[in-house]
């Protein structure tokens, strides 16, 4: 299973998907050191955003891995009642997409509390350190709570470095 | 360097309250004041070479079993 996050985040900035990374990439890209092995990213599971995500990730063959027979992502998965979350795998790695983070809220809220990024050439939004922070203790889960402690400490550090205006 | 010791991490700036935390949860103080010297894309960049690395060795374990 490749591991290309930067080439997955081209993939929907390419295709025009209205996302923010939030997740264990976005802590490390904050500065965490915690490993990760998949991309999340909160994002509308709605009909009109799937067909949008479908048509951006059909170049990397995403299928549904949290199924005992994984299959192909199609738009009709999109527009039913009740799709919180698409865990998928694509060619480029492991994409998780949200409808909602625990502790911030969907994506309209995630938008409200992020921040642009560039890596190389590629920008997006990123939810903020501390919107991170509330979201991985809401998690709660003992690696949640590592980054958390990690994220508040950098939050800790970067304060006391800056010159008092 | 000892786990218990606080001078080291104390002279990177960190206060002896983050030291006891990172030492209860297995925090590397050192490595986090390196990942906070990177840019965004250095860190994007070495996160990805490691797992990059890490997903061929399991590779190659599963392809031997």
């Amino acid at each position: 299973m490749p591991a290309d996050f930067r080439g997955l985040l081209r993939t929907l900035i390419e295709g025009d998907v209205d996302f923010v990374l939030v997740g264990g990439y976005s802590a490390v890209l904050h500065g965490s050191t915690q490993m990760t092995r998949d991309v999340d990213v909160v994002c509308s599971l709605d009909a009109i955003s799937g067909t949008k995500l479908v048509e951006a990730l059909k170049g990397i063959h995403p299928t549904h891995r949290m199924v005992p027979d994984p299959r192909p992502l199609v738009v009709s998965d999109f527009g039913s009642d009740g799709l919180q979350n698409l865990y998928l795998k694509t060619d480029l790695g492991i994409l998780d997409c949200l409808g909602e983070v625990r502790g911030v809220g969907d994506l309209a809220a995630c938008k409200a509390r992020s921040e642009k990024m560039t890596i190389g050439d590629i920008e997006f939004q990123i939810l903020d350190i501390l919107s991170l922070i509330e979201a991985k203790i809401a998690m709660g889960r003992p690696r949640d709570l590592v980054t958390a402690k990690e994220l508040e400490t950098i939050v800790a550090q970067r304060n006391r470095t800056r010159p008092s205006s | 360097m000892s786990p218990s010791d606080l001078s080291a991490p104390r002279s990177l700036g960190f206060t002896d309250q983050e030291v006891r935390d990172a030492e209860e949860l297995g925090i590397d103080l050192g490595l986090l004041d390196e990942n906070v010297k990177l840019t965004p894309s250095e860190r994007a960049e070495q996160h990805d070479a490691i797992m990059a690395e890490l997903m061929e060795i399991q590779g190659l374990v599963r392809d031997a079993r």
